[in-house]
């Protein structure tokens, strides 16, 4: 068991060193717009980026409508992320949802028939 | 006409005032989008001590400083603005946010599960139903799997129960609270932690060292805090369902309605069920004991909307264990047919509450409070032929009153209390019976200058009918020295009795002759009330890497007690000797914890803890017994992430390894039942999976003990438990293998609109 801990604790260190190495070079910063409505929405958004590898974070703002990203651009690119985002439902500026997914949306997300924020 | 006043004040500027001083105004924007003033709010220059207060309009003056030109607003309940100051000629403008604490819960896609407080004055875990989920199986006693401060240890190998230790120091020491009101203590301190389902939680707060002298003066070692799911969450309906495989079925329903806009209401409804003897370690008697538990909440709140609320609630409980060795006590007893060893333990709760609290409309930071609540517990037990009955009848009394002095960075709250505890015990023709009448009085000062240092200061004074009058200082201090850099310091003493009976029960489960050395008839038991001073130090650092959270933490903490209800097992392998401390008895404690998402989703806590408990008992200075020096803990958790119609797993491992522990000699037992005054280091494993569809609906299935460890023959002289040597409170380790568990949880939330 000390053992192990031990391990865990090189392999914490070294993906702190990697992490420190990555961050000047590989990860980028980007900013645009998600259509959406409110709080599933944001699960949702977040969650289809965050889901596609090499994205760091993932931050919708439902007053806004922004999501802010930071990823690896050596294992992604933008455009794949917005893909993953319209692929559940959510259009941004150039990729847009297909008409099928956007329907399966519950009805409290479909922004493009007015559906407002409840809270 | 109010804001139009401000609104011309506003556009007018300030030259009206000397040049040294600017003037401004903390505003709030309501619901209709209206600016509204906020009366004494802070307002300070960051990094300095220098600030005022506004006043009943929200106005203020503050002369200019030469070392700061930030300045922030900030006030109870609201996020704080800060605001560059370039034109001390400029009335300033600060708007302040209500902190959307209800949104955050809905919306945050990744939340830790278990969260360390950064802006608590004291060092709080706040373990989330989630967390709880980690480990389903099944009460207050089980859901400290997943955490690294509390232990749970089995109290002895025949009544199933389990006790939790904080610092090293056994559960009585720490303070287990219900909603902030008196929980499991006196009787309850027997088997209450099984008494509260863990469905039933909503979170629980982990606490180390003294607390709040506003709860009291009992906390010593720590304070932990339940929630239960009540009427403020909103309208839902909950069904759990849980089994495992030794037969332990438990049924959990929970539905909660709004009346109407001022009444809400909960029912919590519990029943569970262990229908068959079980033995896996061959030695004659049941592993744990047959059991039923019926456990009943209602609960009501009441809200204004105008700053009256209530809350009212009574909880039933019924609960009876039948255990011992396997089979029907037989009608004549033979040689071929011996008497068998059995006890039984019929416990009955009745509890009820209500609190009442006002906040003053004007003046918001002007608050009261009162609670009151009222316990009945009746325990009716026998183990062999000892006999344990015991009755307990408390009533408590708690007013509040919050406030603060000129400005919100001096806080404080103010009251009174009164406790009563009617205890009445019978141990086989021995009786035991006593009343504690505490009226008190306390008042805490919170210092709150800036948002990286808070100072709360406490005293209590309580008059108590048995003891001397004493008085309860508490100090906890808090500075942030960066945004994710805090230190936090503890100072303070607690005092209670020791339910010498109710608090070891396990002895009756042992061939041990108990007895009371140097008795003072006026007292409970003929012993001092216990009392220990308590110094803690903490230091949290919080860090970002690769995006992902993490933190680090460090405690350090003392006991020291004045005096202790020693309970001595070294004198004989026969005898269970309780006395008054004479000499030194501490705990020392050390963790080291981390926590971090090691990869996305994928969450990792480790910690190690050192604890070294010694007391000086008559036959020398001696390490506490069953208390382990060094415990490692991890705990693993993988979520898929939570998008709504996606499916969901979640995956938890912990893993932990319990150092050797000091065993009490059984030298003198024949040579099977003498046992190794040093239990070995041992491993446990515990993993779950958890499928969670469209939010509603959950099924989880879990293995506890994977590596099936166990303590060998934790039951001395099993063969012969009316003998001299029988003793089965000499537990150290798990005392059941692996078990496999299943359940399912449903959970109908109505939305809040």
């Amino acid at each position: 068991m000390k053992n192990l801990i031990l391990i865990l604790f090189a392999v914490f260190a070294f993906t702190a060193a990697q992490a420190q190495e990555q961050k000047a070079s590989k990860n980028q910063e980007a900013s645009f717009e998600v259509k959406g409505v409110c709080g599933d929405c944001k699960a949702r958004i977040e969650g289809a980026a965050l889901h596609t590898k090499g994205v760091k974070t993932a931050n919708w703002n439902k007053e806004t409508k922004q999501l802010d990203v930071v990823y690896n651009s050596k294992k992604v690119e933008l455009a794949t992320i917005k893909e993953a985002i319209a692929a559940k439902g959510h259009d941004s500026e150039d990729k847009k949802a297909d008409s099928t997914t956007y329907e399966k949306l519950p009805n409290c997300c479909k922004y493009k028939d007015g559906a407002k924020c409840g809270h | 006409m109010k804001y139009l006043l401000m609104i011309a004040l506003l556009c007018q500027g300030v030259y009206t005032y000397a040049q040294e001083s600017i003037k401004g105004v903390v505003v709030t924007e309501s619901k209709k989008g209206k600016l509204i003033g906020i009366p004494f709010a802070n307002v300070y220059w960051q990094g300095t001590n220098y600030g005022t207060s506004t006043d009943s309009n929200g106005v203020f003056q503050l002369a200019v400083h030469d070392k700061s030109r930030k300045l922030i607003a900030s006030f109870v309940g609201y996020t704080s603005d800060t605001i560059i100051v370039g034109d001390f000629n400029q009335a300033i403008s600060l708007v302040l946010k209500k902190s959307i604490l209800l949104d955050a819960v809905t919306i945050e896609s990744r939340s830790k599960t278990t969260q360390m407080s950064f802006i608590n004055p004291m060092k709080m875990e706040l373990i989330s139903e989630r967390e709880l989920f980690k480990a389903a199986c099944c009460n207050l006693s089980e859901s400290f799997e997943t955490n690294p401060s509390v232990d749970v240890n089995f109290t002895d190998a025949v009544t199933g129960s389990k006790q939790i230790r904080m610092l090293g120091l056994d559960g009585p020491y720490t303070m287990i609270s219900r909603e902030n009101m008196p929980g499991i203590r006196g009787l309850g301190n027997g088997f209450g932690l099984s008494f509260i389902p863990g469905s039933w939680i909503s979170s629980i707060q982990v606490t180390k060292g003294v607390g709040s002298v506003i709860n009291g003066y009992e906390s010593i070692a720590g304070q932990i805090n339940t929630e239960l799911k009540k009427p403020e969450e909103g309208e839902q309906s909950f069904y759990n369902v849980f089994a495992n495989q030794s037969g332990r079925t438990e049924v959990n329903y929970i539905n909660t309605i709004q009346i109407n806009e001022k009444w809400g209401m909960t029912n919590l409804l519990h029943g569970s069920i262990r229908p068959w003897e079980t033995d896996h370690n061959n030695d004659g008697f049941m592993d744990f004991p047959i059991q039923e538990q019926v456990n009943l909440m209602n609960r009501w709140k009441y809200d204004n909307q105008k700053g009256l609320m209530g809350q009212i609630g009574i909880h039933y409980l019924f609960d009876d264990k039948v255990g011992g060795q396997l089979g029907e006590q037989p009608d004549v007893v033979s040689a071929n047919d011996p008497f068998l060893y059995k006890l039984r333990i019929q416990s009955e709760r009745v509890e009820t509450y209500g609190k009442i609290g006002y906040v003053f409309p004007k003046t918001k930071f002007k608050s009261m409070g009162l609670q009151v609540s009222g316990v009945y517990h009746d325990q009716d037990s026998y183990f062999g032929y000892t006999d344990y009955d015991a009755k307990e009848r408390t009533f408590y009394a708690n007013y509040i009153y919050q406030s603060i002095i000129k400005n919100s960075f001096h806080k404080f709250k103010t009251g009174m209390s009164f406790m009563y505890d009617e205890i009445q015990e019978r141990v086989a023709d021995s009786k035991f019976n006593r009343v504690e009448r505490v009226p008190g009085a306390f008042l805490e000062y919170t210092f709150e200058p800036t948002n990286n240092f808070t100072l709360v200061a406490g005293l209590r004074g309580d008059y108590h009918n048995l003891y001397d009058p004493f008085l309860t200082p508490r100090l906890h201090i808090r500075w942030a020295s960066s945004e994710t850099m805090v230190y936090r310091v503890l100072a303070g003493s607690g005092l209670k009795t020791a339910n010498v009976f109710a608090e070891h029960q396990s002895l009756f489960v042992s061939s041990r002759a108990i007895s009371i050395l140097n008795q003072n008839a006026s007292l409970p038991y003929g012993l001092k009330a216990e009392r220990a001073w308590n110094l803690g130090f903490n230091a949290t650092k919080e860090f970002k890497l690769d995006y992902r959270e993490g933190y680090v933490s460090f405690d350090l903490y003392r006991t020291d007690f004045q005096n202790q209800v020693v309970l001595d097992l070294d004198q004989s392998s026969n005898q269970a000797v309780f006395y008054n401390l004479d000499g030194k008895s501490y705990s020392n404690s050390m963790q080291l914890e981390l926590s971090y998402e090691l990869i996305k989703f994928l969450d990792m806590r480790i910690a190690y803890r050192w604890i070294e408990v010694k007391t000086d008992y008559i036959g020398g200075t001696r390490l506490k017994p069953f208390t382990p020096r060094h415990r490692l803990f991890a705990n693993f958790a993988y979520a898929t992430d939570k998008t709504v119609e996606d499916a969901n797993w979640t995956f938890d491992l912990t893993a932990q390894w319990v150092g050797e522990q000091r065993i009490p000699s059984t030298s003198e037992n024949t040579q099977d039942n003498i046992r190794s005054t040093i239990s070995p280091s041992f491993m446990l494993y515990n993993a779950q999976v958890t499928r969670n569809f469209n939010k509603k609906f959950a099924v989880y299935v879990g293995l506890e003990n994977i590596f099936n460890y166990q303590q060998k023959h934790p039951i001395i002289g099993a063969n012969n438990p009316f003998g001299n040597e029988f003793d089965a409170s000499m537990v150290w380790g798990p005392i059941f293998g692996r078990m496999v568990y299943g359940g399912l949880r449903y959970v109908i939330q109505k939305k809040k609109e």
